[in-house]
């Protein structure tokens, strides 16, 4: 250290230069990062201020407590939870003396429903179509591209208001719809047989029903071929015997006079928002997909040509194998822009989360508070989705996952 | 000729057992379906609503006597449009055909009183192209163009009342001042995204994500209720709200846009710019905005397709678009039996539109990817 | 607080002390601003509807629109039609988006305590009611157990027809919302409701505008009782005593038998009440913040009450709804409308 001091005194100096303006540039960086960071949050106070003063002069209060409020109102459709039987979380539909947060809840369940319901129909037809497009066959790849055109450039509102008042509205009335093995279509709604639990607390019942599970989780998650198949197998072989033994019972819709009970149902309003969600995703899917297929290398069509590998083989086990590496982060997007325009619901009298919001607000006049809640829960939705995708990614990435 | 279209169906219908029972079942189901709907649209559908009706599609409620605000920004928006074509397409004299066989359309679909303010409409959209096609110096002044025709349409309309803005013009007027406003923001909080800065880097990404996470109704409707509280001495008309709100929720997605193009722009490119002397101001500014943007133009104006068929929504705030317009007409009960005829013109002129802005972005595609080949 | 609110702060510095807070008065504000901001709704005929082939609007809602135009602007064109739904109307007045709000809305008491607006007289007596389809066969509300009832969203209605089901123990019957009226008729046309709920006066209007009225049945029975008013922002008694009194003004002129058509008559009358009434030299209009002859204005606009009430609801339009019987009378022929003495 003194050696330095004492021998070279001017390069030390120019070091000391250095270390002067580095850190000059260091205090004016964080200045501005401070800067930046006071102004946000002046600004955040300030709206939140404004907004305080505003609700004030208008002689709202703002406060969450009208969510345990009894709701008074009812919801056509919807299940949400309930504390009814002590200490267990019940899922039941959802009454006008439930409370306003149950309300809220039942909304949320109906978004997710049809979302859900979505993300699956539209990734299978939008594969269909986005191959379709590419398909030797005249009809078939000119009747996608026309579908997937007339549904991209019109706007997803008018689809799903026509759907729903020119298409679903317009079949048979309960009395005159057709009956098929249980199954009823209708304008009141789809029915279809449901499985209804009978085993009540019999201990051979569960271990039926748990084996079930195993059999369900050990398909999803097992990497094994085998093991694949053999849960496959018991998928099947145990309801049966759940069936058979009546632990496992079907229900039967029966129509009545103005609607049928019994069974599982869906109504028209879900019916219609799921028909031009799933139609209008399913465009934007064939897009993504016939876009990487394009993006492919030539080469690999060729070599599999080469190989004698059919058409229909070459598309299923060489060319979407690689396309569904590369669309995931893409069909990520579309499947939260899906999510998003379940909101559209409103306009057909769909009760999800936006639509009884909208009920909520105008029965209890607390329109903000409801705003804070309806836009966490889309945000917590996405931000699901998005994992749920770089989850999937990562798994398909990952080497041990290919074939 | 025979032999050559038994071979062409041969390879392109009945290649395979599967191709031919794809064939036998769709062409059929397609000919019957298209059977049907020219058989209704020829001989059950009463057209008659549609002229009868085709003020309140066009402009809503605004009133019948100052029904020449709403031509004067028409005219307006025909130059600003012709002129951002002549940026990438010259005008050559095939296209004036075209042009007049659009006006024989219009003219026949609208009726002959219009004939007038059509022709001048599309006379100022021919001219704005001619232009910018062969006047470089002109496609300089574009922008601060478009932002001054923009006012100028706020200007000429906004006298009778902005709650009277309707029909086809308001989703028009909505789409271009969104599109146009949202790209200055958008690229500021795509700047904002890459910066040096992390504070600067966080807001703008928790800006974007958020934006991009909740539904545009729901922003809207956010937007027209929270504008009044906070500024109450404003007390904005529901037509700006809503441009607010769409503005403020297509700015993340047009963000999202201009990073991928920033992204494009190679590395040496900053590099070589810096070592040349600029500030990173001028650098952004003068060498990777310019190529970035010019990457980034046909998703943009895929963009403007999207706010384009997102315009219904603002039925939320209780505007009149042109879908809601036309619900309106069938609100009254005599017309209750119309459905299919209004929702047929609907779907035909969203589409119409749709496929022009489709068209114009892959033209778009296709001349920039030739371009910087 | 601008410049101008200071000013005015200080010019009226004795007004100032009695209101004790500044904010101005939303009377101040129309009339700085020239125009009136009124909310309606477009799809309710007879109430706020749009003509499509005229592109005006209509409606005993938006005459009243009009008159209030008239007596606080002196000019009924100065009004600016903002259209609200069911949904929006108390955010749209309580956010300033609009000043007043004549919209079909039921008077209750929930809706002035919890969200800050204050009614104005009652302008229609009205009920809800159902209506089904007459091949439906329903003759009765309890013949419906069971049914999908359609009705608008953040309507009254909504909650009257939950707490009918309760009444009666219903479990199965359903209530499905839609945003707009137009939407329930359509829903109710096509089968998808079995009935359709809403007050009685826009049932009438939806089935006699109808193509064919007999196709559809109103049924006898009145679930709730529902008083239409207009509504402004809670706190500002200024702003709505000037409507309170321009609208009973338009009441008292019925009773006083002065209309749109012998108005100039009646202007030149000798009569001391009808001559303060209407203003000519001085009235009742300066001690609310009005022109003298805001009364004279309003019934030059639009004409008095039961004029308003003829060409909007009445048996010659397609409304079809008499007021001989029901509480739109004037009470003078048994009805309840009614307004307080004036001298």
């Amino acid at each position: 250290m003194t050696l330095e001091h004492t021998n070279a005194t001017g390069l030390t100096v120019e070091r000391d230069l250095t270390v002067a303006r580095r850190r000059r540039n260091r205090i004016r960086y964080h200045a501005t990062q401070l800067a930046v960071v006071v102004a946000a949050l002046a600004l955040v106070v300030l709206f939140a201020v404004a907004v305080k003063e505003g609700l004030a002069r208008h002689g709202i209060k703002f406060s969450f407590s009208f969510l345990w409020d009894a709701a008074g109102f009812d919801i056509s459709e919807g299940k949400t939870f309930v504390f009814d039987s002590g200490f267990w979380l019940g899922f039941s539909d959802f009454t006008s003396d439930r409370s306003i947060a149950q309300a809220f809840v039942a909304g949320i369940v109906n978004t997710i429903k049809v979302a859900v319901l979505a993300i699956v129909l539209s990734t299978v037809l939008g594969t269909l179509l986005g191959v379709g497009r590419l398909s030797t066959n005249w009809v078939v790849r000119n009747l996608s591209f026309w579908c997937v055109e007339f549904v991209r450039n019109t706007p997803l509102l008018i689809q799903l208001v026509f759907w729903y008042f020119a298409v679903v509205l317009h079949f048979p009335p309960i009395a005159a719809a057709a009956k098929f093995y249980g199954v009823i279509i209708s304008q009141q709604g789809l029915y279809v047989p449901a499985l209804t639990w009978q085993g009540e607390g019999s201990a051979v019942a569960i271990a039926l029903a748990s084996a079930c599970w195993v059999a369900v989780l050990g398909l999803v998650f097992d990497r094994h071929r085998t093991t694949r198949w053999i849960c496959l197998g018991a998928l099947v072989a145990l309801p049966s015997l759940m069936l058979a033994t009546g632990t496992l019972a079907l229900d039967f819709p029966v129509a009545s006079k103005f609607q049928a009970s019994g069974g599982t149902s869906i109504s028209p309003e879900m019916a219609a928002l799921l028909l031009a969600i799933v139609f209008n995703s399913a465009s934007y899917i064939a897009e993504i997909v016939r876009g990487s297929i394009d993006a492919l290398p030539k080469g690999q069509w060729e070599a599999a040509a080469s190989l004698g590998l059919g058409r229909r083989d070459t598309v299923n086990d060489i060319i979407l194998p690689q396309v569904f590496r590369v669309v995931l982060p893409s069909f990520g997007n579309q499947y939260i822009s899906l999510t998003k325009n379940t909101a559209l619901g409103i306009a057909i009298g769909y009760p999800e989360l936006f639509n009884i919001y909208g009920t909520i607000a105008n029965q209890t006049g607390h329109s903000l508070e409801g705003i804070v809640i309806v836009m966490a829960s889309y945000l917590i939705l996405s931000w699901i989705i998005s994992a749920a995708v770089s989850w999937a990614d990562r798994r398909l990435s990952n080497p041990g996952a290919m074939r | 000729m025979i032999a050559r279209s038994l071979t062409w169906s041969r390879h392109n219908l009945f290649g395979k057992p599967f191709d031919v029972l794809l064939s036998l079942t769709v062409i059929p189901g397609t000919l019957w379906l298209i059977y049907q709907a020219v058989a209704w649209a020829v001989g059950m559908a009463q057209w008659d609503i549609i002229p009868q009706s085709l003020r309140v599609l066009m402009i809503g409620i605004f009133p019948a006597d100052q029904a020449w605000r709403s031509w004067v920004a028409v005219a307006i928006i025909a130059a600003l449009l012709g002129a951002a074509l002549g940026c990438v397409f010259a005008f050559r004299t095939r296209h004036a055909g075209f042009l007049a066989l659009v006006l024989a359309i219009l003219v026949s679909m609208t009726g002959v009183n219009t004939l007038a303010a059509l022709t001048a409409v599309l006379v100022i959209f021919a001219s704005a192209w001619i232009l910018t096609s062969y006047v470089p110096m002109s496609r300089r002044v574009l922008i601060p163009a478009s932002f001054t025709g923009l006012i100028a349409i706020f200007a000429v309309m906004s006298p009778p009342g902005a709650g009277l803005w309707g029909g086809l013009l308001l989703s028009v007027l909505l789409t271009l001042v969104t599109a146009v406003l949202s790209l200055p923001i958008g690229v500021l909080l795509a700047f904002g995204r890459r910066s040096r800065f992390s504070s600067l880097r966080m807001i703008s990404t928790a800006y974007i994500e958020v934006m991009r996470s909740v539904p545009l109704i729901l922003v809207v409707y956010w937007i027209w209720i929270l504008m009044p509280v906070l500024t109450p001495e404003l007390n904005l008309a529901d037509v700006v709200r809503g441009m607010v709100g769409f503005t403020l929720f297509y700015s993340a997605y047009v963000a999202e846009y201009v990073r991928s193009g920033l992204q494009a722009v190679p590395r040496g490119q900053t590099e070589a710019a810096r070592s040349l002397g600029m500030s990173e101001f001028d650098i952004n500014r003068s060498i990777v905005l310019p190529q970035a943007l010019r990457v980034v133009v046909p998703p943009l104006v895929g963009n403007v397709l999207d706010i384009f068929n997102a315009a219904p929504l603002v039925f939320i705030i209780g505007l009149t678009d042109f879908l809601r317009a036309g619900q309106m007409i069938l609100a009254n009960p005599q017309y209750g039996n119309r459905t299919y005829e209004v929702y047929s013109f609907l779907f035909f002129t969203y589409f119409l539109v749709g496929s022009l802005i489709t068209f114009v972005a892959r033209k778009l595609e296709a001349h920039l990817a030739r371009g910087s080949r | 607080m601008n410049f101008k609110h200071i000013l005015m702060a200080g010019t009226f510095a004795g007004a100032a002390l009695v209101a004790s807070h500044a904010s101005a008065s939303v009377l101040d504000t129309v009339k700085q601003r020239g125009t009136l901001n009124c909310g309606t709704d477009n799809t309710a005929p007879g109430f706020g509807y749009l003509n499509t082939t005229t592109g005006q609007m209509e409606g005993l809602d938006v005459d009243f629109c009009k008159a209030i135009a008239a007596a606080v602007l002196g000019d009924a064109s100065k009004v600016k039609f903002v259209t609200v739904t069911d949904k929006s109307r108390f955010d749209a007045v309580l956010t300033n988006q609009v000043d007043v709000v004549f919209a079909h809305t039921t008077i209750k008491p929930a809706r002035e305590s919890s969200i800050a607006i204050d009614f104005l007289p009652i302008n229609f007596y009205d009920g809800t009611g159902v209506m089904v389809k007459t091949e439906s066969g329903v003759a009765k509300f309890d013949d419906l157990d069971g049914a999908t009832f359609c009705t608008t969203q953040g309507s009254v209605t909504e909650t009257v027809l939950t707490s009918a089901f309760k009444a009666r123990g219903w479990t199965a019957s359903k209530v499905l919302t839609y945003e707009n009226l137009e939407k329930l008729f359509a829903a109710l046309n096509s089968g998808r409701c079995n009935a359709m709920s809403t007050d009685k006066s826009a049932l009438a209007a939806w089935a006699g505008n109808s193509p064919k009225p007999a196709d559809y049945l109103i049924l006898p029975d009145t679930l709730d009782k529902s008083p239409f008013g207009g509504f402004v922002v809670a706190n500002d008694s200024r702003w709505r005593n000037a409507l309170r009194w321009s609208s009973y003004g338009l009441f008292q002129a019925e009773e006083s038998g002065i209309s749109q058509a012998n108005l100039d008559e009646k202007l030149k009358s000798e009569d001391p009440f009808v001559q303060k009434f209407l203003g000519v030299g001085g009235g009742y209009g300066k001690d609310f913040g009005l022109p003298d002859d805001f009364v004279a204005q309003a019934i030059k606009a639009v004409g008095n009450y039961g004029e308003i009430y003829a060409r909007n609801l009445g048996p010659d339009t397609k409304m079809f709804l008499d007021r001989k019987g029901t509480p739109n009378a004037l009470w003078t022929e048994g009805g309840a409308i009614y307004s307080p003495l004036w001298n």
